[in-house]
């Protein structure tokens, strides 16, 4: 009898799919956690670049002097004791004993007023402290003093900023050159970046730190005991988000950090993901004037930027889920914080009113000319929000010229100073989030010293000077107190138009548990049972 | 046949001149800053003129482009703007991962179109041939990410056979890193089926039409030895160079697939690198690609000697 000559290729197919099939994709081990991050890790100096990215790197290998609990309050961390003088001028801060870097070196005084040097070339709050700085002075290898010669109240709070943290670094580390990236990413934090396993573009790799002495206290936001219970974090750079969405449903990954709020339903029906909000501040997006210019180079036209605003339109075209988003906020400093405030915020009140935004822009010379709008092609969000202002813009009688770019030519064009008719621009849209922007000082956005401005040289002095003033005030209570006035300031000179509030929430698979409602996503007391 | 190679080598260095100088025009002339995106969104603009300084991205077109020209001539393609590691490095950890998907893709694409061209072409005009056609502008019509999806969707979501993305290296054993290449492998490999099951279908018409076909029949040869061992060999020419062109473009990178699979391959490195104009990065992925695109036509020029002894001995 002839064998079916199919019969053995066939046969060899079905025995091909048995072996695949009994080789289930390899599984990590149980205390890895494989993360998908809002982008790739590519520069792992957290004072050379601002990227959330690399800061939520430096929340894993670096820790802090201070750090915020959930009622934003500064408490201590690497610290084990401070004092401040009466006159608060003088802080001494006393380390707390044990603690090393990854190498097994000591953690020393020296090594954190480096670290406070190199931290403070670049931060607003660390500039404000060099302004005000008299000296840094080392009493003992576990002790030093910050010596100012005139008041500034934030000492602390700046300490523990969570946006862009003082993370503490070993001296020789913290004294490159402040033009030139640290390429050692020694720190004294609960995990240890595996460099040798970081391929930028594809994988990053932490490993659990066995020397860590965390606090005794329950981890409280980002204060308190750092507990880390897994041996290994991998970050995996996925660019493509439905790819991360079957890959968590599959269970091929464990995290997603920043699931596209279009997915959050899809996820939330999957009894084995679950999604949650650890931050109640959440994300502000505003419209930021170009100041240099006109129209937006008279008040008016700024404030006729807020008649325009409609949040809750404006956040479903961003958002689209109503539980994802506030329908209206009324404040520069972030609502659900301990500086919201309605002061001063009439205009926003009560909806749009392009009528009376046409009145604004006339009183401030506008006769028609093109306003050139910066409109970001690959930034989905951005470019939701910018098409329902520029519909906003024409209903207010603006001519507008858009400008069709991708995110990393506005990057460009935004800083320069051009005319906007040559090169330069009138509006762009871009978001912020956290702590730093709930306070008037920290929210770069909001501060107004002109040439010093971020771009769009926001310039008010009278503004700076309330802010000046709020961040000389030691006392918390009094500070609070001096909020309504700089925010009542801020909406008379328009820094930016607040255009809504919106959260980003976090998805992982639910055998993950320990995730801490910390507002920046971080990796201690995280567990996979 | 060696002045062959040697005329071939030497062509290659010029092409690679000419497309370093309009790469790095194009890409320091077009808009984009990269100081700016390292400095993110919070910095000033006395940081971004800090880092573009210590970059030397302030200093004159010229002296960048000597100094780069200057380099490459002692095989160093420079470091990347953002993460400081050199240029050869990160291609380097892309290589295999771009080569496995290249290899496993093209044997997919072979293993389908050969057969299926070469059944079209024994069938010319009836309905196998035509459904074979169907076929094949089908799978050249579906975008690579929807035949991606879909098959990520049904393999590895539904029936749990093969793993959603990502890459294995082959040393951490073979059936690990094989999973992960048969659906990326697949979904390429769909199109390149087509255009070769076309090509394919083309030549073997073609050459099934010669006298010395009518002469191998007439002698009583067997249809499979009148299809493999004649026309194939004839039509081979065209069909190599439609694969090796293949080849060079697969080497290339594919930036879809890698995007849709995870897969850390040359083309995600090269997308990266333009968004956020990492100029090191992207003048050195263009230059070693055009540099593997010649080599792979030189090696299609002299495999041609195997299929037709007449080019041999030309």
């Amino acid at each position: 009898m002839t064998i079916h000559r199919f019969a053995r290729p066939i046969a060899a197919l079905l025995l091909a799919a048995g072996v695949l099939a009994a080789s289930a994709p390899a599984q990590a081990s149980d205390k890895t956690l494989r993360a998908v991050v809002n982008a790739d890790l590519k520069i792992i100096d957290p004072t050379w670049s601002t990227a959330y990215v690399t800061i939520r790197h430096g929340y894993l290998v670096y820790d802090t002097l201070f750090a915020l609990n959930s009622k934003y309050e500064p408490k201590p961390q690497m610290v084990d004791a401070y004092a401040v003088s009466p006159d608060s001028l003088t802080y001494t801060f006393t380390l707390r004993a044990g603690m090393k870097w990854h190498d097994g070196a000591p953690v020393t005084a020296a090594d954190c007023v480096a670290s406070l040097k190199r931290w403070a070339i670049r931060n607003a709050m660390g500039q404000q402290i060099t302004k005000a700085l008299d000296a840094y002075e080392i009493v003992d290898p576990l002790t030093f003093r910050i010596k100012l010669k005139s008041p500034f109240g934030l000492v602390l709070e700046a300490l523990a900023g969570a946006e862009q943290p003082a993370f503490m670094m070993p001296q020789r580390i913290a004294e490159t050159p402040p033009d030139k990236q640290i390429t050692d990413p020694i720190g004294s934090g609960p995990f240890i970046l595996k460099k040798d396993e970081w391929k930028p573009g594809n994988k990053t790799v932490y490993v659990r730190n066995p020397d860590y002495i965390p606090r005794k206290e329950p981890p409280d936001y980002l204060s308190g005991g750092k507990i880390a219970k897994l041996d290994r974090v991998e970050w995996l750079y996925i660019n493509d988000a439905n790819t991360v969405l079957a890959a968590l449903q599959a269970g091929e990954i464990d995290y997603f950090e920043a699931p596209p709020l279009e997915f959050v339903d899809v996820m939330k029906r999957d009894p084995n993901i679950t999604v949650l909000k650890i931050d109640k501040l959440g994300v502000t997006m505003m419209l930021r004037p170009n100041s240099l210019f006109p129209p937006f180079n008279n008040y008016k036209a700024r404030q006729a930027l807020l008649y325009l605003v409609n949040q809750d339109q404006i956040m479903q075209a961003v958002v689209g889920n109503p539980d994802l988003y506030l329908k209206f906020c009324p404040t520069y400093f972030m609502c659900n914080s301990a500086n919201a405030t309605e002061a001063g915020a009439d205009a926003l009140k009560g909806g749009p009113n392009y009528d009376k935004a046409r009145t604004l822009l006339k009183e401030a010379g506008y006769n028609g000319e093109p306003v050139t709008v910066l409109y970001p092609t690959d930034r989905a969000q951005y470019a939701a929000a910018t098409t329902v202002i520029i519909e906003a813009l024409r209903k207010a009688g603006v001519n507008v010229d858009i400008q069709s770019l991708d995110w990393a030519t506005i990057t460009a064009r935004r800083t320069k100073k051009d005319p906007p008719d040559k090169g330069g621009w009138n509006l762009f849209i871009t978001s912020a989030g956290g702590p730093d922007v709930a306070a008037p000082l920290s929210n770069i956005w909001f501060v107004s010293p002109c040439a010093q401005a971020n771009v769009g040289w926001a310039c008010d002095d009278e503004l700076t000077k309330l802010i000046e003033a709020w961040a000389r005030e030691p006392d918390r209570d009094k500070r609070h107190a001096m909020i309504d006035a700089i925010q009542t300031r801020g909406f008379i000179s328009v820094p930016y138009a607040p255009l809504g509030q919106f959260f980003q929430p976090i998805a992982f698979r639910s055998n993950i548990k320990g995730v801490l409602l910390s507002g920046v996503p971080v990796y201690w007391n995280i567990e996979k049972q | 046949m060696m002045t062959f190679v040697l005329r071939k080598l030497g062509s290659t260095i010029v092409v690679m001149l000419v497309v370093a100088v309009i790469v790095f025009l194009l890409i320091h002339l077009s808009p984009g800053d990269p100081a700016a995106i390292i400095a993110g969104d919070r910095a000033n603009l006395d940081d971004i003129a800090q880092i573009r300084q210590s970059l030397g991205l302030d200093q004159p077109l010229a002296y960048q482009f000597a100094l780069w020209l200057v380099r490459l001539l002692h095989g160093d393609l420079g470091i990347s703007l953002f993460t400081r590691l050199p240029v050869t490095d990160l291609v380097g950890q892309r290589i295999e991962p771009t080569l496995a998907l290249a290899a496993v893709t093209m044997i997919f694409a072979v293993a389908m179109a050969l057969p299926l061209g070469i059944l079209a072409a024994w069938k010319v005009g009836t309905l196998i041939d035509r459904a074979i056609m169907a076929l094949a502008i089908v799978a050249f019509s579906f975008p690579i990410f929807i035949i991606g999806y879909g098959l990520v969707y049904g393999f590895a979501l539904t029936w749990r056979l093969l793993p959603v993305q990502g890459y294995t290296e082959l040393a951490r054993g073979f059936w690990p890193f094989l999973q992960h290449l048969i659906l990326p492998g697949l979904t390429l490999g769909l199109v390149f089926m087509a255009l070769l099951t076309r090509m394919t279908r083309a030549t073997m018409i073609e050459v099934l039409g010669e006298d010395y076909i009518r002469t191998a029949r007439a002698k009583g040869l067997g249809t499979s030895a009148v299809l493999l061992r004649h026309a194939l060999k004839n039509a081979a020419v065209p069909i190599v160079t439609t694969i090796g062109t293949g080849i060079a473009l697969l080497i290339g990178g594919v930036v879809v697939t890698e995007s849709v699979f995870a897969i850390p391959g040359v083309g995600r490195l090269t997308i990266d690198a333009v968004t956020q104009r990492d100029y090191p990065v992207i003048q050195g992925v263009i230059l070693l690609s055009s540099f593997a695109y010649v080599l792979v036509n030189l090696m299609i020029d002299l495999s041609y000697g195997l299929f037709d002894p007449r080019i041999r001995t030309t």
